[in-house]
């Protein structure tokens, strides 16, 4: 497993397909995106979309819950979760955010099988089919005038309403911004309010009628995740698109999201360690001999990265290890998600400013595509602003910790 | 309802033109830049976009002139006491609408600044380049070429390594310059600029001032070839590539000033970069301050304007005060340099020390208020929909150039502590 000796993680968290997966996924790294990368760039079509073909249907993470006739330890996910999205960020920060979306989506499948909800037949399937699935995650956001604020989830709004008629369930939204991959997804995995407010976890399959994704968005990061606006025109459902409702479930899967999220952000700050720290052993500054690592002022900025991210894998990996507890009914569910919010905001916290200061180092080669650094930190600034609205996580820590009622 | 004209500005020492010139540039920026800028980093290597806007600006309304001399057709600015804040003034309204394109434009007159400026005009060169710049409605570019493969910021600390690290050589060959090197990233190379000031030593290794030479090459000379623009993070409107330069011989009084004097003067370029980036800076933060102020009244939080909502206001506190506090200080930065009567020499290490500072300081508020506007404004803030983010890429360079932020702060400890060994 990568820089294990470096930033280390109890290894008791980690289990022997863990460590084998880590393998995997750095094999695949090497020959699918690193090898391949400088002649490619950031091409959807020639490098990441097969890479992703591979890493998801060969590789097989996209049937890491379908595989095994059910009998998937749902306790050990977590840890496996995150390990991937930390390896494959490694080699490539946008591909690891759409597998964090995936992963919530398998997760879902695990939770539906304990709690009797039946995902549906066409859904499971097409996650052993050999084409990669994108699995895009539709969360609220902030309103436009008039739009009414849920006090359930801080004041944000819901991007899509789902109404009940007689006959069956309707989707709407307009301009809805998913996650990631809203131009490619194959289905959406959609966070919505009912009729009272109440918030119903769904799944839009792309071919569902009315469901309009608009063209790309160019893209600041996150080659891999081409993102568009998505209009759901009163796009029909059936009932076993509906995989849960209310607050408990909800907050597993948003532990789930954030914890991998958070281990996307490690990884590509792990591969900006490797850069900078190649930059370090050859540089010379000050005139001739001068390596540049073993410059006073250098190192000291190089001692606070490096402890910065050793904390930050620590976290990143006790995220995991936490849901695993509270799945073994370890743990009160508030504190867990208090501890995986707090977490996740101080790992990006730790990443943005961890790869500013490695770019500062290095100077217009850091700025330059060529040395790929750049690419990473424009990677981890895209994927925190989608992944934090800051004012909320602030407002969940306050209620969660001082008690704060109202806001 | 507040506009960014609402951040305070020096007002009794502007310059004269202030008002006329904000004005112009203004208007250019908002019919020919802002209207486009965000397609211009896909325009990157062939500049179709923004190669008009340049020449509407440089060219036709003439803003290439400004340092030289009027009765050489230029607008006299390096001969008055205000060059620097009327400078801050245009880089500032040009930087609002893209950064990228305030690098491009102010560069041309970086090399320009060791020959046009009082107390050191020199006089036989301005008439040489005066008709390249002043002659003609088509933009005209000029480059700066320090940085090497070796490294820029050794090259920029001049109080220490007093250039021997340079390794473009200048041999005087009966009365020409012979120059060999490699240089890279000048704003304006990738085969933009016409003109290049070339940082070169006559004697390489040494530490005497006297070897220190700058040399103004045509970028037309036999024996000068470029690459391609490299591609980076942003500042597409900014071509950057390597230069070589291959016996490449210019007449000898193409050289700046000669021995000792071309270094001095050249810190006082270092002294106008510090101040040109502050300017790069504020406009940015200016225009950011306009796209929050939108963004923040339209979007809804908790059932009121984004803005209404205690939490976020202290965010926005927070980004105006940085703003405010940039503004007043990259002034005073610019009339540090318009009156050296009453702040010292431009090109004293005092000075650079200062610029250096303020310089410093300016980018990293503004990049870590940049930086909490894009995750305020969430998916909205990271997308190419509302700039925001596009500022935030093109911005970090200025931190990262000039040398990066630790030489900056070495030659600031170095000049208020007395440190002597750094
Ligand atoms: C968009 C853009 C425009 C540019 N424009 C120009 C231009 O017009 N002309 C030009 O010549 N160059 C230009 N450059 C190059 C730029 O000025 C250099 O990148 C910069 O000076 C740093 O040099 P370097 O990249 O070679 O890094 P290095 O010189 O190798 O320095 C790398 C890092 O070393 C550290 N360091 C340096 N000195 C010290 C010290 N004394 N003590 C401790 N640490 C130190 C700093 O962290 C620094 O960032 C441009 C670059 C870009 C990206």
């Amino acid at each position: 497993m990568r820089h294990l000796d470096v930033f280390p993680v109890p290894r008791e968290w980690l289990s022997e397909s863990d460590i084998a997966l880590s393998e995997t996924i750095e094999n695949w790294a090497e020959k699918e995106v690193i090898q391949k990368r400088l002649s490619l760039r950031e091409s959807y079509d020639s490098l990441l979309l097969p890479a992703m073909k591979s890493l998801f249907c060969d590789v097989g993470l996209q049937k890491i819950v379908v595989s095994e006739d059910g009998e998937y330890d749902k306790a050990a996910y977590p840890i496996t979760a995150v390990l991937a999205c930390e390896h494959t960020a490694m080699a490539d920060t946008g591909i690891s955010a759409l597998l964090s979306n995936l992963l919530v989506f398998e997760y879902l499948i695990l939770w539906s099988r304990d709690c009797g909800c039946k995902i549906p037949d066409e859904l499971l399937k097409i996650l052993e089919k050999e084409k990669p699935v994108i699995c895009s995650l539709v969360l609220p956001m902030y309103g436009r005038k008039g739009q009414k604020p849920q006090k359930r989830l801080n004041g944000l709004c819901y991007q899509v309403e789902i109404q009940t008629e007689n006959s069956g369930f309707f989707v709407t939204g307009s301009g809805v911004r998913p996650q990631v991959s809203g131009h490619d997804a194959s289905v959406y995995l959609v966070l919505a309010g009912d009729n009272n407010g109440e918030p119903v976890l769904l799944v839009v399959p792309r071919e569902a009628r009315g469901v309009l994704p608009g063209e790309p968005l160019k893209s600041t990061g996150l080659a891999a995740s081409r993102n568009a606006d998505v209009d759901f025109n009163d796009v029909e459902i059936g009932e076993e698109y509906i995989v849960a409702r209310g607050d408990e479930y909800l907050s597993h899967l948003q532990n789930l999201y954030y914890a991998t999220s958070a281990a996307a952000a490690l990884g590509a700050v792990l591969a900006c360690f490797d850069i900078h720290r190649e930059w370090g052993n050859t540089r010379v500054i000050k005139g001739k001999r001068n390596i540049f690592k073993e410059n006073p002022l250098v190192a000291s900025l190089m001692g606070t990265i490096a402890s910065r991210i050793a904390s930050a894998r620590f976290l990143v990996y006790g995220m995991g290890k936490m849901i695993a507890d509270l799945l073994h009914g370890k743990l009160p569910a508030a504190s867990a998600s208090f501890f995986i919010s707090a977490a996740t905001a101080h790992v990006f916290e730790i990443a943005t400013t961890c790869v500013d200061n490695m770019m500062e180092h290095m100077a217009s080669a850091g700025y330059a595509t060529e040395w790929n650094l750049e690419r990473y930190w424009r990677d981890i600034k895209t994927l925190e602003s989608y992944v934090l609205p800051g004012t909320v996580l602030n407002m969940r820590a306050a209620s969660h910790s001082y008690g704060v009622k109202n806001l | 309802m507040r506009t960014l004209d609402d951040f305070s500005r020096p007002v009794e020492y502007l310059s004269p033109l202030d008002k006329y010139l904000g004005m112009i540039v203004r208007d250019w920026a908002e019919k020919h830049v802002i209207p486009y800028r965000r397609s211009f980093d896909e325009d990157w290597q062939e500049h179709e976009l923004i190669e008009p806007a340049f020449k509407r600006l440089m060219g036709e309304l003439g803003f290439q002139r400004i340092l030289f001399p009027e009765d050489l057709g230029g607008w006299g600015l390096g001969h008055s006491d205000y060059l620097g804040t009327g400078a801050f003034r245009i880089l500032e309204e040009v930087a609002r609408a893209d950064s990228g394109m305030a690098v491009a434009f102010g560069v041309i007159f970086w090399p320009l600044l060791m020959i046009c400026v009082e107390p050191h005009v020199n006089r036989r060169l301005c008439e040489e380049f005066a008709p390249m710049f002043c002659g003609t409605s088509e933009p005209v570019f000029a480059a700066n070429a320090m940085t090497e493969p070796q490294g820029g910021a050794d090259i920029e600390n001049l109080e220490v390594l007093k250039g021997s690290t340079i390794q473009t050589t200048a041999r005087l060959e009966g009365d020409e310059w012979v120059i060999n090197g490699h240089k890279l990233w000048p704003t304006n190379s990738g085969g933009v600029a016409r003109l290049f000031g070339v940082v070169c030593t006559t004697n390489p290794g040494s530490t005497d001032p006297n070897d220190f030479a700058f040399i103004f090459v045509p970028a037309d000379t036999p024996g000068v070839t470029q690459s391609p623009p490299y591609q980076k993070a942003g500042m597409a409107a900014d071509k950057n590539g390597d230069i070589w330069l291959e016996n490449v011989r210019v007449p000898s009084w193409y050289r700046a000033h000669g021995p000792g004097d071309d270094l001095k003067y050249f810190k006082e370029v270092i002294s106008f970069g510090n101040m040109g980036s502050v300017a790069f800076v504020c406009g940015v933060m200016l225009n950011v301050y306009e796209i929050l102020y939108d963004y923040c009244s339209n979007t809804y939080f908790r059932g009121k304007p984004l803005k209404e909502n205690d939490d976020v206001a202290g965010v926005l506190a927070d980004i105006a005060s940085s703003l405010q506090v940039i503004r007043l200080t990259g002034y005073q930065l610019a009339r540090m340099l318009d009156r050296p009567d009453l702040y010292g020499d431009r090109w004293s290490n005092e000075i650079v020390a200062k610029g250096r500072a303020i310089k410093y300081f300016a980018c990293d508020r503004a990049l870590e208020e940049l930086g909490k506007a894009v995750k305020l404004m969430g998916a909205c803030g990271s997308d190419r929909v509302c700039d925001v983010e596009k500022h935030w890429r093109d911005l970090k360079i200025v931190q990262l150039w000039m040398g990066g932020k630790q030489l900056c702060q070495m030659e600031v400890a170095r000049w208020f502590f007395d440190c002597e060994t750094l």
